[in-house]
């Protein structure tokens, strides 16, 4: 196969600022959802119901490290069959339709916002500038196999599958820098990370499940079929050997 | 920890960044706080950039535990020119109120508060410390109770209730709480170690016996589950006979040995241990003549 | 006694394996790795495009770059490695499989920068 020359202006005016534009625009986006994201206020109701899928997790969990009838107990709480936790509290089920709540539709769209539109816009932007172009060579060979992969926008047949076109130089880079975001926003994403953890000792910020009634019942029967098998039994043994 | 690093701070610089750390780690110096604060930080509080409203509301807290009104309101008065409708600087003003003890005042702006956003945990505590402050007790755990019904799952409020109940000397429902805490983490020695203690306040020795194994087992360098140990095999060995009573005198003797070797790595001139030795001896007879 | 020492150990294991962990810090432990594990990948495929190296020559050289990463934690950790990761294997199978995306961008691209055109 015959070697393809580029022109050299094409590294500095396509394939380099390809890769700059990708990498910052996800340090924009980070930045940009730290900006957007607010307290959230969480009603009454929501907090009850997620509080106690918590605790009943971690009952069936932790449950073996309880003596038996403090487990029985707790359990009986949540299950009973007549007076039960999870039985008695009747919540209409509230997969609520976005449009009537403002609120969850503002989320929505911030979600959406945030994640769609870079990938739109720069997508498209890139299919617009830059399309056609070959913009660099994988430094290995490979089979024609990743052609319609590497090479969008550029049918010839007869190319070696290693040559890489802009658009899929955009979406390698777009894979690839991921990890790079850890590299450099690593700092702050661990701060996220500890923040997300305290709303959650506080229970201020528990992803709620979507159908509070379903995930009750599933919680319930899995609870009922929990049984208790005490971890502590027995423990004296490893001590008088 | 404390006294060495102090010594070596010399500018704003360390002070802020030592003032970072006690806040990350919720530790509260409170009186190194304002020290810090009125030698090395409030002349230059501005090179601190955003971090100063952080620093603010923590030099803020820890004025009022001091008591030193001055500095909380001028650093109350930087807060509110910056944030004048935020919720947490709201709450500061009402823990102010509290802390001149004008509890009817600090109730009603966290009332407040909670119209606009009724699960703001901070808050809810806020409202349950000013009744323990208050030493209405028998509110305090009506309203802790409450509190336990929405956040079922706060290890915190489940601590303080345990507190309270022990306070009270209600053994059992201290025992419930100290379980939720067991479920929730349940490789910490020291809750396996506190509900041994209440079960063996509650006379319930076998049990006792086995948090106490489990506490030493996460951390055999805990010494009162190894006391725990003791008392509990000691109480056991006179009233069982067969083989587990055998059982119970060996890990008595083992947690005495441990003991032991756990005295004679710290005292050398044998003072205390012969002091302990005498204990010992005690509470052996105490059993014998039972 | 051999049986004794062996339900010893059984019971030992389920004492404290495998919840005995603290969450937070296995995440923070592997949020390091990771950590490390992206600078060499990166740092390797810069190197690797630079001098130019094509097809197998470049897998082997990430390969032995990131083994000798693995060696060095596993060195540096020497004994205490028991303390912060659950096995040996995790540390040097995690960190093949994470870097080779990040290894092959930096490869590519700097390939690209200076031998292509």
């Amino acid at each position: 196969m015959a070697e393809l020359l580029l022109d050299s202006k094409i590294r500095f005016w396509v394939f380099l600022p390809l890769m700059a534009i990708t990498f910052l625009v996800g340090i924009i986006k980070h930045y940009l959802f730290i900006f957007m994201s607010n307290d959230k206020t969480v009603d009454k109701q929501q907090l009850t119901d997620s509080q106690a899928l918590l605790r009943s997790r971690l009952i069936r969990e932790n449950g073996k490290y309880l003596p038996k009838e403090s487990f029985l107990m707790r359990k009986n709480y949540f299950t009973n069959e007549d007076s039960g936790f999870f039985v008695k509290q009747k919540r209409q089920s509230t997969v609520k339709n976005p449009m009537s709540d403002p609120k969850a539709m503002t989320e929505m769209l911030k979600g959406n916002f945030l994640n769609m539109i870079p990938m739109v816009v720069i997508g498209g932007w890139i299919n617009w500038a830059y399309a056609g172009f070959l913009c660099t060579k994988v430094p290995f060979p490979l089979t024609f196999r990743f052609k319609p992969m590497l090479q969008k926008d550029v049918n010839l047949v007869s190319l070696d599958a290693s040559w890489v076109s802009s658009a899929s130089w955009y979406i390698i880079n777009l894979f690839g820098l991921r990890s790079m975001y850890n590299l450099v926003l690593g700092e702050n994403n661990a701060a996220d990370q500890t923040k997300a953890m305290q709303d959650q000792m506080s229970g201020a910020a528990l992803s709620m499940p979507d159908d509070i009634s379903k995930a009750f019942k599933a919680e319930n029967e899995s609870l009922t079929i929990t049984e208790h098998k005490w971890l502590l039994k027995g423990i004296e043994q490893s001590f008088l050997n | 920890m404390s006294t060495t690093n102090l010594e070596k701070i010399k500018n704003w610089n360390d002070a802020g960044s030592q003032l970072r750390t006690w806040r990350d780690d919720n530790v509260r110096m409170s009186k190194e706080t304002l020290d810090l604060w009125s030698t090395y930080i409030a002349p230059s509080i501005n090179r601190l950039g955003d971090e100063k409203w952080l620093v603010y509301e923590q030099v803020f807290l820890a004025a009022l535990d001091c008591q030193n009104l001055t500095i909380a309101e001028d650093c109350l008065a930087a807060l509110k020119a910056q944030f004048s409708s935020s919720k947490r600087v709201k709450k500061l003003f009402a823990m102010k109120y509290e802390a001149i003890e004008d509890y009817q005042k600090a109730l009603d702006i966290y009332d407040s508060i909670l119209e606009e956003d009724e699960t703001n945990a901070h808050v809810l505590k806020r409202k349950l410390a000013c009744l323990k402050a208050q030493n209405r007790i028998n509110e305090y755990v009506k309203e802790l109770n409450e509190y336990l019904k929405l956040f079922q799952a706060d290890h915190e409020a489940w601590l303080e209730l345990c507190d309270v109940y022990l306070s009270e000397m209600d053994f059992a429902k201290a025992a419930f709480c100290l379980e939720e805490l067991i479920l929730m983490y349940p490789h910490n020695h020291v809750y396996q170690q506190r509900y041994a203690d209440i079960k063996y306040t509650q006379g319930q020795y076998d049990l006792a016996k086995t948090y106490y194994l489990y506490s030493l087992k996460l951390n055999p360098k805990n010494v009162r589950s190894l006391y725990g140990l003791l008392l509990t095999t000691a109480n056991l060995k006179s009233s069982q006979k067969s083989k587990e009573g055998a059982d119970n005198s060996k890990l008595n003797l083992w947690a005495r040995e441990e003991l032991d070797k756990k005295y004679k790595e710290v005292d050398s001139d044998r003072n205390l241990m012969n002091s302990v030795n005498d204990m010992f001896q005690y509470l052996a007879i105490g059993k014998a003549e039972k | 006694m051999h049986s004794t020492k062996k339900t010893k150990a059984t019971l030992d294991r389920h004492l404290l394996l495998p919840d005995t962990l603290n969450e937070a810090a296995v995440r923070y432990n592997s949020f390091l790795l990771d950590y490390c594990q992206t600078s060499v990948s990166a740092l390797s495929g810069s190197a690797a495009g630079i001098i130019g190296l094509t097809g197998l020559n470049g897998f082997v050289f990430y390969l032995i770059c990131s083994i000798f990463l693995s060696i060095i934690i596993l060195l540096y950790l020497n004994d205490s490695i028991k303390l912060y990761f659950t096995s040996k294997k995790s540390i040097i199978t995690a960190n093949l499989w994470s870097g080779i995306q990040t290894y092959l961008l930096f490869w590519t691209f700097l390939y690209g920068m200076v031998h292509v055109y």
